[in-house]
This record gives C-alpha cells, structure tokens and sequence, in this order.
C-alpha cells in the first residue's frame, strides 16, 4: 500500500470554510481512480507543529496508482480548486514498515522530519534503530510505521514518516514523552545540546481523531 | 506521590592540546548562564589529567547537570528564547563555535542506577 498524507493550511480568510473544504474533499476523492481509503479530518486542537487545519490522508494500492490519482481529469477539475489556495505539506511513502493495531485507537500522530543534509549515515541507521525501540517500550502504541518518503512537497523536504495510534492523547503526551528511551536516547538526535544532532529542526508534528485505525 | 525521577546530564568534551582552558571558559560564559535559565542545576565539574594542566596533550572535561523529573528534562530541552522562538539555533551556535577547540565531544544522560550503589 502506498501512502499520499497531506496537510493543509488554509489561509486565514478561508479558516472559516474548513468544513466545507473537507467535505468538498471527501466528494472530490470519490472521483479520483485507485484510492483505496481516504480520511480527511481537522488537525487535532493540541500537541501539533506546523501541522495546519486539515489532514488529508489517502491510501492508494501502489504508488504507481497514487501517480495516477493526480493525473486523473478529476484532480484538475475537482481537487485543485480546494487546494489552490492552502499551503500543502505532503508526502507519500510506502507503509510497509510498520505494526497495526489489534484494538481499536482513536487517535493518529505522526511525525515527520527529515536529516540535515550532511548527516553520518551511521547516525541516521542509529535514529531509526532507536526509534524502533520506542513501540517496545510503549505499550501506549497500539500501532506505528516508520518510513521514508517516496516524495514530499511543501516548505521543507520530508525524508521520514513515523507515525503512531494511541486509544488517547494522554498516551502521546504521558508515557510517550515520559518513557527514558524517548529522552534518553532516541532524542539526542534531534537535540542541539548532543553531538548526535542530525535532524532538521523544522518538524511537523500532527494529531488527528480518526474513527478505526488507519495504520494498517 | 513518589518523587521525580533525579536526572543527570553529564556533559565530556575533550579539549585539544593547550585549548582546555579556552573550553572552560567558553563553556562558563557562554553555556553554562543559558543552561541555568533553562532549569539546569550544575552538580560538579571535573578534568582529566587531574590537578594540572599538560599543554601538550588532550585534556578531557566534564560538566555534570541535574534536572528534576521528565517535565525538567523537557523543559531544557524545549526551551524558547524571551521571543518565543525555538533555541536550538542558539544552541547549535555555541556548541559550533566549541568545536574548533576540540577533539570530540559526549552528552549522555544518566540515573541512579537501581538497587543503589
């Protein structure tokens, strides 16, 4: 399965029209060839970064269908003039690394994040390695992947989709930010104090409600 | 209620030939009043070789820090400067313009060890 995950901003004049974007999206959607599951839903109210005010998260049987999707008449004609005048940070990615849920989660974060450009190989296979360590120690998430983008857009380039589903935010913001193995080790990598230091400080961080799991 | 979790980040910088000095000094005046502000407490500072300096070799010096709990730990860590905006830039700096004076450095973070000693 591959994955298109959008984040729109709208601009501020538009904020008002947010529930009339997202369901112009899901019609708009029903339009579109090989999209095999679709939620669009707001930005959760706390715990996000850079995330804006509406996920749009598509699910596509290959990425060769994702490719068509945003070729197909109905991007053009339908699509494109709800987005035309949000600023879009997107990605796609292959969610194959990855553990789904055995239970039923109602809420989706992810985080994405990309390594500055002159990071050490080593330490990058060390950040993934670390972080991987982080569902172990967690029981708090239900499900996660870590993957790398196929391609992004936006602001800054997107190499990395870690994205996890708790049964609630406390899970994200209690034993998630608490357990030592997130701040004892997997964060040095994003800390400036540590000479581990690789990934780039502009991060987007996104919480959405979701209604079944979408890691999956 | 159990009390916060004692948390140390030792911090060991191994200084170049004759620079040990010059590290100290970066690190007292341009590190160390930012990481108080931030809620870090200074515990100890140490150097090896011990009682002396050797400008011809490496000297290795350590900063060991304290913070109370996970919420002191990422209140450091999350810090904002008096604008609002992210600190990371700032810390970046320093430790950027510390490593023409140096060999290598470490931060690891650390606990009592269970059991006791």
């Amino acid at each position: 399965m591959f994955v298109s995950l959008r984040m729109l901003t709208l601009p501020h004049a538009r904020i008002g029209s947010l529930h009339t974007v997202m369901g112009g999206l899901r019609k708009a959607v029903a339009q579109l060839p090989g999209v095999v599951e679709n939620l669009v839903v707001p930005v959760y109210h706390t715990a996000t970064i850079n995330a804006g005010h509406i996920v749009w998260r598509m699910v596509h049987e290959s990425e060769a269908t994702a490719n068509a999707a945003m070729l197909a008449p109905a991007w053009r004609s339908a699509v494109l003039p709800l987005i035309d005048t949000a600023e879009v940070t997107g990605v796609g990615y292959r969610l194959t690394r990855k553990t789904c849920a055995s239970a039923k989660p109602a809420i989706w974060r992810a985080l994405l994040f990309s390594c500055l450009p002159h990071a050490d190989p080593a330490l990058v296979h060390e950040l993934e390695q670390r972080t991987l360590l982080l569902p172990k120690y967690v029981p708090e998430i239900r499900a996660w992947g870590l993957n790398r983008a196929a391609w992004s857009e936006g602001r800054k380039p997107i190499e990395f989709v870690w994205e996890q589903e708790f049964d609630d935010v406390a899970g994200l913001t209690g034993p998630y930010m608490d357990t030592p193995v997130h701040w004892g080790l997997v964060d040095a990598y994003f800390d400036a104090d540590c000479p581990e230091f690789i990934v780039d400080p502009h991060l987007v961080q996104v919480v959405v409600a979701i209604p079944e799991s979408v890691i999956r | 209620m159990t009390d916060p979790l004692h948390v140390l980040i030792l911090d060991e910088i191994e200084a170049k030939p004759g620079m040990a000095a010059a590290v100290r000094e970066a690190y007292r005046d341009h590190y160390a009043p930012g990481a108080k502000a931030r809620g870090m407490k200074l515990e100890h500072a140490w150097q090896h070789p011990p009682a002396i300096e050797i400008a011809e070799i490496p000297a290795t010096l350590f900063w060991l820090w304290s913070v109370e709990g996970e919420h002191g730990w990422w209140k450091q860590r999350l810090s904002h400067k008096a604008d609002g905006s992210d600190e990371r830039e700032d810390k970046l700096a320093f430790w950027q313009s510390l490593a023409p004076l140096t060999i290598s450095r470490k931060r690891r973070m650390l606990t009592d060890q269970p059991g006791g000693a």
